[in-house]
């Protein structure tokens, strides 16, 4: 494609560096001449793209880092009320340690998620590997590390099912993990017996032992996880195809992505993930049962949906991530203050946040163009109340309302979704 | 005291009451105009059809009428003889119901539920609804127009005539045998049969007095049915309200496609090169042994009406849809049919439906561009975030995509500046084979003209190029050679020196439709014709 070709920076560039080797004043000069075209270039359109990294001061609005301000508050409000108890390192050395397993699995959990694709397995999975590595290591026996190669194999070989299930038979992803987390649970009781296994191999239990400067070894794991998955989605070809598969599974086919190779790729990292959780959960806690796996489902989805309002307004580990230590810590300082001791305030910190995140992200951004929320709508509903009380949306005249009834109806006018309805 | 049919026969003379008097009617959407002060009458009891080509405006005046868009300032409209405002005003009393050309039923529901849809049903005792009774008078209003299905059968059971007779009784249920009936290509899906038998309902429909507004590409049905014809042009009314009667095909082709040239001329192309594109016998869900050459540097159009093959042709050959038989040759060499594969041999496909197949709504312009080939971007297997968006940069620009600004979601370009982006993507990967389907479908006017010279920048290029279209203006203009497609085969090919708007048209349509249907019928049952298979399962001869 030479003419198109021609054109490009690229190319000129080349040719610049070529004539460039003949004298360097010359090259020199170029670069002036480039430099001054790129700047008349600029000038000439205001819209032109000039910026370096896309960043805006309004990413910086709480809907976009809601998690940060909450961070914020729950540091700076805790120092304040409780500080002999909250400026303390182990204070929230404790909660990172004990949280680690829980963002292993939202981490984990991100991959299918940003693929497109539910793994409501991983409930199942944290059980079946917790109770087979136990049941190898206490009732079999065998050395730990076969064990755990166990567990982690029954994280792969459920994988490898989920993404047989959804990419040949074609299961919808929600119901064919469903039915595996819950076939996974029966499993895990049946091995166990119904009942608990104690264990007591001490080769074992190191696993989650302190490793360094007080953090456990399965934090450790969790950041090496960490980093690997943030690399690969955020970095990588294989992330952009991931989220190309997330975004639109027929276009990124017709791109000449492998989509169900991804699929069956981000299906076995999540139950690898997950897997993992349930060895180090079995190392962690000394008395395992079949009902290890299903407390970690909710909060890891929770999770992942609260890191995907962050930042990017897609599923990302940073994100996810920090939901969950911001809102373990939130819940740490309640407990030293000493208010939910009874476990209550865990879940529901996570479902406030939850709503409350996705509701910022989502707050106001208009959808076709016309409605506002409901309860300062401007076209219907109770806006007679609390939008007039305090005066919010545009004033309700008549080219106002034509121009939002438009907006929602006209196919051809796309221009107008992000386009601000003028003020009457 | 004389009859209501009475009445509208007398007010169907001329100079008497009209149901709709458009005296001057505009819409502007931004970049284009689509209907320029457009005129238009509508007697009761009188069938008007309302044809012209793609984009030509019709579909908007429908929307006017209808009250699904609103009209730029100064519209002036009479409805039954009072002046309207088409936007602000009492859905009920208006009298206007559109029938589109998916009919708008629920296939899951029964006949009796989808006529009782948007009017409740008649109920006895704590709300129960009287099944029998519904029943019975949805048979009787259904036997009204010659058809008698099982009632209580879910509407997808029903035949395509059914079907279509159980949305116009819908659609006249609120018009209470005095208003508007628009019917939006309602023959698109039918056989000549089924079409017969609407027809008769509809004539049945205008009979009683309601007005009828029909909407059809097929010249011959327009002027079996309709009394008089509005012709569309470019936003512009260049046949209002003449009777069928003074007219022949010939006349409405002409008056359909006139003779207006825009977006330039077709390049003089330099000499072809080598068969860059073989396709041999290429069997598909509707393609019945399609076999074609693209040289390089040559853009081949390919036309044909909706399900004649033509609008599964490029994706066939990319391997997007299941190919049953046949080879696709990319330089001699042969691409099995998967995407990838056909990337891998340098082919690129630009789907017709941009919102599912084309891009990814939420994903930003740059992720969006430069997504097919990432390759050169990375090292180390690490993406490099400079050169990713240096190179989408490059190419937005290169394609002028409007505004120039490479972070913004696709969703939020316009129809045409997504095209643009689809179009980089595709060019950025260097094919040397091209398929298009619909390029410039729900695209404005500037990013048309964008469109078409990247398509004649590549051809220049030494790229093969297959466009599908059904905008025969489009074809004209690109195509050095047009496949026309009839029945899933090609049946007629035009070189460039037969090349015109109405020659494409009229090839398309088929100038004797009955022939056609009944050719194509006739295929179904003997087909070794290709040697390919049939489209039943069973041929009658075995």
């Amino acid at each position: 494609m030479s003419s198109l070709d021609s054109e490009s920076r690229e190319v000129k560039k080349r040719l610049t560096m070529k004539r460039g080797k003949v004298t360097r004043r010359y090259r020199v000069r170029e670069r002036r001449v480039d430099w001054l075209e790129k700047q008349r270039r600029d000038s000439r359109d205001s819209r032109f793209d000039t910026r370096r990294s896309p960043f805006k001061w309004k990413k910086l609005h709480p809907r976009n880092i809601s998690v940060i301000y909450l961070a914020v508050l729950i540091v700076v409000g805790f120092a304040i009320w409780i500080p002999d108890t909250w400026l303390v390192w182990g204070t929230h050395r404790f909660y990172l340690n004990n949280e680690a397993i829980r963002a292993i699995v939202a981490v984990g959990l991100t991959l299918p998620l940003a693929a497109g694709v539910f793994d409501l397995s991983i409930a199942g999975v944290i059980s079946a590997s917790a109770v087979t590595t136990s049941w190898a290591v206490t009732m079999q026996g065998w050395p730990w590390p076969v064990a755990v190669a166990l567990g982690l194999l029954v994280g792969v070989a459920v994988g490898l099912i989920n993404g047989f299930l959804i990419v040949k038979i074609r299961i919808d992803s929600f119901i064919a993990t469903l039915g595996m987390s819950s076939i996974l649970g029966a499993y895990a009781l049946w091995l166990a017996k119904g009942r608990s296994i104690i264990n007591g191999n001490e080769g074992f239990k190191a696993l989650s032992n302190v490793a360094v400067a007080g953090f456990k070894w399965t934090f450790v794991y969790l950041m090496v996880l960490a980093i690997i998955v943030w690399f690969v989605l955020e970095h990588t070809a294989a992330g952009r195809y991931l989220f190309a598969t997330g975004g639109g599974r027929e276009s990124a086919r017709l791109s000449g992505i492998q989509v169900d190779r991804y699929i069956v790729g981000a299906l076995l990292a999540s139950s690898i993930a997950a897997a993992a959780g349930g060895v180090l959960f079995a190392s962690n806690f000394s008395s395992v049962n079949a009902s290890a796996g299903p407390p970690y489902l909710l909060p890891a989805f929770a999770a992942a949906f609260f890191g995907a309002t962050q930042f990017k307004n897609r599923f990302n580990v940073i994100g996810t991530l920090l939901a969950v230590f911001v809102l373990a810590a939130g819940v740490k300082g309640f407990q030293l203050v000493g208010w939910g001791n009874e476990g209550w305030l865990d879940d529901l910190f996570f479902g406030l946040a939850l709503v409350i995140a996705v509701g910022l992200s989502t707050y106001r951004r208009k959808v076709y163009g016309g409605e506002r929320r409901w309860w300062y709508s401007t076209e219907s509903g109770p806006d007679r109340f609390l939008g007039r009380l305090l005066g919010w949306g545009r004033p309700r005249t008549e080219a106002s309302k034509e121009n939002a009834r438009e907006w929602w109806f006209d196919p051809e006018n796309r221009e107008g979704h992000h386009v601000k309805p003028p003020r009457n | 005291m004389i009859s209501p049919a009475e009445e509208a026969v007398e007010a169907a003379q001329p100079g008497g009451l009209l149901l709709l008097n458009v005296r001057s009617i505009s819409k502007t959407f931004p970049g284009q105009v689509a209907l320029d002060s457009a005129r238009f009458e509508l007697r009761p009891g009188e069938v008007h059809a309302l044809v012209g080509q793609n984009g030509s405006g019709k579909s908007t005046l429908i929307k006017l009428l209808s009250g699904y868009i609103k009209a730029d300032h100064g519209a002036d409209v009479d409805l039954f003889g009072r002046p309207v405002d088409l936007w602000h005003r009492d859905e009920r009393s208006i009298r206007v119901r559109v029938v589109h050309q998916d009919l708008g039923l629920v296939d899951t529901l029964s006949a009796v539920e989808n006529l009782g849809l948007g009017h409740g049903y008649e109920t006895g005792v704590s709300g129960r609804i009287r099944w029998r009774r519904e029943n019975a008078r949805a048979q009787m209003a259904l036997s009204a127009f010659g058809v008698t299905p099982d009632v209580r059968l879910p509407v997808g059971a029903l035949s395509a005539a059914e079907r279509a007779a159980v949305a116009i009784v819908r659609a006249l249920r609120d018009l209470a045998d005095e208003g508007i009936l628009i019917l939006d290509e309602p023959t698109a899906s039918l056989n000549r049969d089924e079409v017969d038998a609407l027809f008769q309902a509809v004539r049945a429909a205008a009979r009683r007095g309601v007005g009828v507004i029909f909407v059809s590409h097929l010249i011959e049905e327009v002027l079996d049915l309709a009394d008089r014809v509005t012709v569309l042009r470019d936003g512009k009314v260049v046949a209002s309200g003449v009777p069928t009667s003074t007219l022949d095909q010939d006349a409405l082709v002409h008056h359909i496609v006139g003779d207006s040239v825009e977006f330039g001329a077709r390049p003089v192309r330099a000499a072809l090169g080598h068969p860059r594109l073989e396709v041999e016998n290429l069997v598909g869900v509707t393609l019945r042994g399609v076999s074609l050459t693209v040289r390089a540097g040559e853009v081949v159009g390919v036309a044909g009406l909706l399900g004649s093959g033509r609008d599964e042709l490029p994706g066939a050959v990319f391997g997007a849809t299941p190919r049953f038989m046949g080879k696709v040759l990319v330089d001699k060499f042969r691409v099995f049919a998967s995407p990838t594969e056909s990337i891998r041999a340098s082919m690129a496909f630009v789907p017709a439906d941009r919102k599912t197949s084309g891009l990814q709504p939420r994903h930003r312009a740059f992720e969006h561009i430069t997504l097919p080939r990432l390759g050169p971007l990375q090292r180390w297997g690490k993406l490099l975030h400079k050169r990713v968006v240096g190179d989408a940069r490059d190419w937005a620009n290169r394609v002028d995509l409007q505004p120039l600004d490479i972070h913004r979601r696709m969703e939020k370009f316009s129809g045409g500046n997504q095209q643009k982006a689809v179009l980089a993507r595709w060019l950025r990967t260097r094919p040397s084979v091209l398929l298009l389907s619909e390029p410039t479908q729900g695209v404005d006017v500037g990013a048309k003209s964008v469109i078409y010279e990247l398509i004649d920048r590549a051809a220049a290029d030494k790229v093969a190029v297959l466009v599908a279209s059904s905008d025969a203006g489009e074809l004209v203009r690109l195509c050095d050679r047009v496949l026309v497609m009839r029945g899933g085969q090609v049946v007629s090919e035009l070189s460039a020196g037969q090349l015109t708007e109405a020659r494409v048209t009229a090839e398309t349509l088929g100038r004797t439709n009955l022939r056609r249907r009944q050719r194509r019928r006739d295929h179904t049952v003997a087909f070794p014709v290709f040697g390919a298979v049939p489209n039943h399962p069973k041929p009658e001869n075995s």
